[in-house]
């Protein structure tokens, strides 16, 4: 069969450009060989030892699937097995270890706070004594998870020791004048099914007079 | 230098010298035609390198070539390039055959000059008209003279498919350089 002469001539081309250059750099050329002969090296010590003979114990037709399946399995049993002794036998210590893992003791810290030099002082005036007591008696517990400030979930101490040591501020037992939140009531003058105001129940007790007390002449 | 069938005996044993003599022999091979698919000598390095990597692990494992190494060389290349050329774009080299065709000439002739000219449409043609497919089977079969048979294998293509892909590569490369050469002169 005849070839189309411009088909002959890109085939030309194409041979001609197979000698064009491109040949291996010398120095790539050299230190891919040193990298080759390098992996050739570990590639010979491995299959000197220990990856040949897998492959010669692999391809052995005496040793079945099923047999090395038996095998796997008695070995994972026996793995199973040393693994459950060993945790019987040191069953105290694994226990000592995992409660001292999950239950960690916390930290608290008592300080008392600085009394600071009141502006009621210098203002000429006396604290109260009230104010005085809170401030001696407060008292702040700060646990590590407070300070880092990640709150920590609430864990219960079975000492119950933290709810000892915090004092609240006592409630005064005596009287301390009439400060603000502190005023008496005034006593109420109204009854209380009455709903005229003062001038209308002066009017009512007037035109009452069976409720006035008799007058005596 | 033990050749053919007796040197990849000597390799499957891992006989240190047969695989030396088959890297002194085919990385120049194999880097002309990676560097021809990928124009990078860096990536073309690199993959001569896992060629050959591959090729010892193979060899490691009792695997590898039985009969034809230098195709299944080629064909761990082209499965190399055409992985690594998902993820890179192709430049064309226009030096690579330019550089062929200023050694060693002092004043080039009209038809020296007319032939370069050519030389570097072909290039151009082959970077940019023909598909993945058609370049590496016109690379295969007229750069690096494997036969039908032997490209097939590379490729993992039937003999025919081959030659469909050859044919329209070379129709669509003749088509491209006539448009090219009637737009340069």
């Amino acid at each position: 069969m005849a070839m189309d002469p411009e088909k002959q001539e890109i085939i030309r081309l194409l041979i001609k450009l197979k000698d064009a250059n491109g040949a291996y750099p010398q120095d790539m050329l050299a230190a891919r060989r040193q990298i080759y002969l390098k992996q050739m090296a570990a590639v010979g010590q491995d299959a000197g030892t220990g990856i040949k003979s897998v492959v010669n114990h692999a391809k052995n037709p005496n040793v079945s699937p099923i047999t090395s399946t038996l095998l796997e399995g008695a070995l994972v049993v026996a793995i199973v097995a040393e693994a459950s002794t060993v945790a019987y036998i040191y069953r105290d210590k694994l226990a000592g270890l995992f409660q001292s893992s999950t239950v960690t003791p916390k930290a608290q810290e008592i300080t008392s706070l600085p009394i600071v030099p009141t502006s009621l002082e210098v203002e000429g005036r006396t604290p109260s004594p009230a104010s005085i007591s809170t401030f001696a008696a407060a008292t702040i517990s700060v646990s590590p998870s407070e300070v880092t400030g990640v709150p920590v979930p609430d864990v219960v101490n079975p000492d119950n020791k933290a709810a000892s040591q915090v004092s609240s501020t006592p409630v005064p037992n005596v009287n301390n004048g009439n400060h603000y939140g502190q005023t008496p009531k005034p006593a109420r003058t109204k009854r209380p099914g009455s709903n005229n105001n003062n001038n209308n129940s002066k009017d009512n007790t007037d035109k009452n007079p069976g409720s006035k007390p008799p007058k005596n002449k | 230098m033990k050749e053919g069938v007796a040197l990849l005996k000597a390799a499957q044993k891992l006989d240190e010298e047969a695989l030396t003599a088959i890297f002194d022999q085919f990385a120049p091979a194999i880097y002309k035609y990676t560097l021809r698919l990928c124009h990078d000598s860096i990536v073309a390095d690199n993959i001569v390198g896992d060629v050959f990597a591959q090729l010892l692990e193979q060899f490691g494992a009792g695997k590898g070539p039985r009969t034809n190494l230098r195709s299944y060389l080629y064909q761990t290349a082209y499965h190399l390039v055409v992985d690594r050329s998902r993820d890179n774009q192709h430049n064309a080299p226009l030096e690579v055959a330019a550089n062929a065709y200023e050694g060693g000439q002092f004043a080039p002739t009209q038809s020296q000059i007319e032939e370069r000219v050519m030389m570097e449409a072909l290039i151009s043609a082959m970077n940019t008209e023909l598909t993945d497919d058609q370049r590496h089977v016109i690379i295969l079969r007229f750069l690096e003279d494997f036969s039908l048979k032997e490209t097939a294998e590379i490729m993992g293509k039937e003999v025919n498919n081959i030659k469909v892909i050859q044919n329209r590569g070379i129709a669509k490369l003749r088509k491209a350089m006539g448009l090219q050469l009637d737009d340069d002169w």
